[in-house]
């Protein structure tokens, strides 16, 4: 077989992980909206998603549906946890401090897990099981309608809370703004605050639906992260659609050069492509509101 | 209403306002005026706790609000319409509004009944209230962030510049809606590059040169100071120069 025989098989493959780069790209998007602030800990939500959920799981004996929103829960307290400890403290530092304070943190969440949960990769059983699904002549795993549905109302429910609800519109102000809605009342540390609790459940809730189909460890969260961040500079940084967008070609890009690359190489795409999209279009796909669009 | 003793302010090691005392009386219209970089805006911005104070003291109602956060010095009562307009150019015009009553608990005939209130006074923004709000021109966005203001309820609200910038016909507009706002119980504290037009609808001000209070008193008397006289020529004679250099 020629590797286009592969290309549909692969297409699709590409469609789920670009889903979950997505959701890991909206929650650097949401966070960077809110405060400026590149979380570099965002990979790490994913990978606490999944760790806690196998935990209670296995460990706690609860029942997989409790277990996954008690670990969603305890991973939004974690971003909570994460801002009022390392980045409100820092609310007067310069960019490249607080970015320094986000690597630091994720280098401490992910040596903590592996303290705690050990440092064996772990995965999570399939929702539905793992009898591939005949689609046309690609094969799917049903987890992988899963993560597209979840991708799917996570960003209706992200998209509702940003345009109708008032607290939504305010760290949408408050992210435009700053001085104009601080003279409103709107406090900017509150609406950070709550831009670490969505972002660290968006990130929990990809990691609990990718899990079953790829593993998760410790050092894990590092990589997806780094991904989720690509394709967020890839659609164009600072936009949602930008962040889902990019998530979506980065999947399928990344997934087709397994046809003509040793997969082993894979993960240094979405690298090279971070390369070139800094080099020939830093705005990214959709334009960037944080890049001055006149110099590029 | 509002009273400021002995106040300084600093940025980093330059001082920007040195020992101001000033009061602002339940129903007045009070304008600061003041050459550019005299600390007008310095002084608006420490009032409404965006800038925090090196020495002195800000009271409110007989309340010291000195340093407090400017969701807590909101709530008291201040609204602020800073220079620059600041408003939020992705939401619409109704989403604006809406902002300026984000934190203030009002119920919602109260906030249908600001919302009236502030159509009534700009009746544009009825008009465009589904409109993002970066696609109106300057003098509407005026309108907005003053209208914004509105929305918290204020019983005091301070005016930084409203007229920069704008056309004569919106800035008539936005003083005969002052002279309104004032007339149904709205305490204003205005800072204004126009010196004839802030002191013609106040009944107090206060020059400011250098961060120092040079000089306050009744508008009437004091429009017609030597220090205000030179404030004004000085204008006017820099006007002249650009109007010759055709700059």
């Amino acid at each position: 077989m020629t590797p286009w025989a592969y290309i549909p098989q692969l297409f699709s493959a590409g469609i789920t992980i670009g889903a979950i780069y997505a959701l890991v790209g909206l929650g650097f998007v949401t966070i960077a909206r809110a405060s400026q602030i590149i979380n570099f800990a965002q990979g790490e939500f994913v990978m606490l998603g999944a760790m806690i959920t196998f935990f209670l799981l296995k460990g706690g004996g609860l029942p997989y549906p409790l277990a996954a929103l008690v670990a969603v829960i305890l991973v939004v307290i974690i971003g909570f946890l994460l801002h009022i400890t390392v980045l409100y403290p820092l609310r007067k530092a310069s960019i490249p401090i607080l970015l320094m304070a986000t690597l630091g943190a994720s280098i401490f969440i992910s040596n903590t897990t592996a303290l705690v949960f050990g440092t064996l990769p772990r995965t999570l059983p399939a929702f539905l099981g793992n009898q591939p699904l005949q689609i046309g002549g690609i094969f799917i795993v049903p987890q992988s309608l899963f993560v597209l549905g979840a991708t799917f109302l996570l960003l209706i429910s992200l998209y509702l809370l940003s345009h109708r609800t008032l607290l939504g519109k305010a760290m949408e102000a408050s992210s435009t703004d700053p001085l104009g809605a601080d003279l409103l009342g709107i406090s900017r540390n509150l609406m950070v605050f709550l831009a670490f609790g969505v972002s660290a459940g968006m990130g929990a809730i990809a990691g609990i639906f990718i899990t079953p189909i790829f593993y998760t460890s410790y050092h894990a969260g590092t990589l997806i992260g780094l991904k989720g961040f690509v394709a967020a500079v890839l659609g164009g940084w600072g936009k949602n659609s930008g962040a889902i967008l990019g998530g979506f070609v980065l999947g399928v890009v990344e997934s087709l050069s397994i046809a003509f690359i040793p997969s082993g190489y894979k993960d240094a795409v979405a690298f090279v492509i971070l390369l070139l999209i800094l080099y020939f279009r830093p705005k990214g796909i959709l334009g960037s509101p944080f890049i001055d669009s006149r110099r590029w | 209403m509002l009273r400021i003793k002995k106040l300084t302010v600093h940025y980093g090691p330059l001082r920007a306002l040195k020992e101001i005392s000033l009061e602002v009386k339940r129903g007045e219209v009070v304008a600061l005026i003041g050459p550019n970089r005299a600390g007008k805006t310095t002084l608006l911005c420490t009032i409404s706790g965006i800038l925090e104070t090196t020495e002195g003291r800000v009271f409110f109602q007989e309340e010291d609000i000195t340093n407090l956060n400017p969701h807590k010095i909101v709530s008291r009562g201040i609204g602020h319409v800073p220079q620059g307009r600041h408003i939020f150019p992705t939401l619409s015009v109704l989403d604006n509004l809406m902002m300026g009553a984000y934190i203030t608990r009002k119920s919602k005939g109260e906030i249908q009944g600001n919302l009236e209130w502030i159509y009534e006074l700009f009746p544009i923004l009825k008009e465009r209230k589904e409109q993002r709000a970066g696609t109106l021109s300057g003098g509407e966005q005026q309108m907005l962030a003053i209208g914004r203001a509105l929305m918290g309820g204020p019983k005091l609200l301070l005016l930084d510049e409203p007229s920069m910038g704008l056309a004569p016909r919106f800035t008539e507009e936005i003083f005969a809606a002052f002279k309104e706002m004032n007339r149904r119980g709205l305490t204003l504290f205005i800072v204004e590059q126009e010196i004839h037009l802030s002191l013609a609808i106040s009944h107090r001000g206060y020059l400011l040169r250098n961060g120092r209070l040079i000089k306050g008193g009744p508008s009437s008397s004091l429009i017609e100071s030597h220090e205000v006289k030179a404030l004004c020529l000085g204008e006017d004679m820099s006007k002249y120069l650009v109007q010759r250099s055709g700059i």
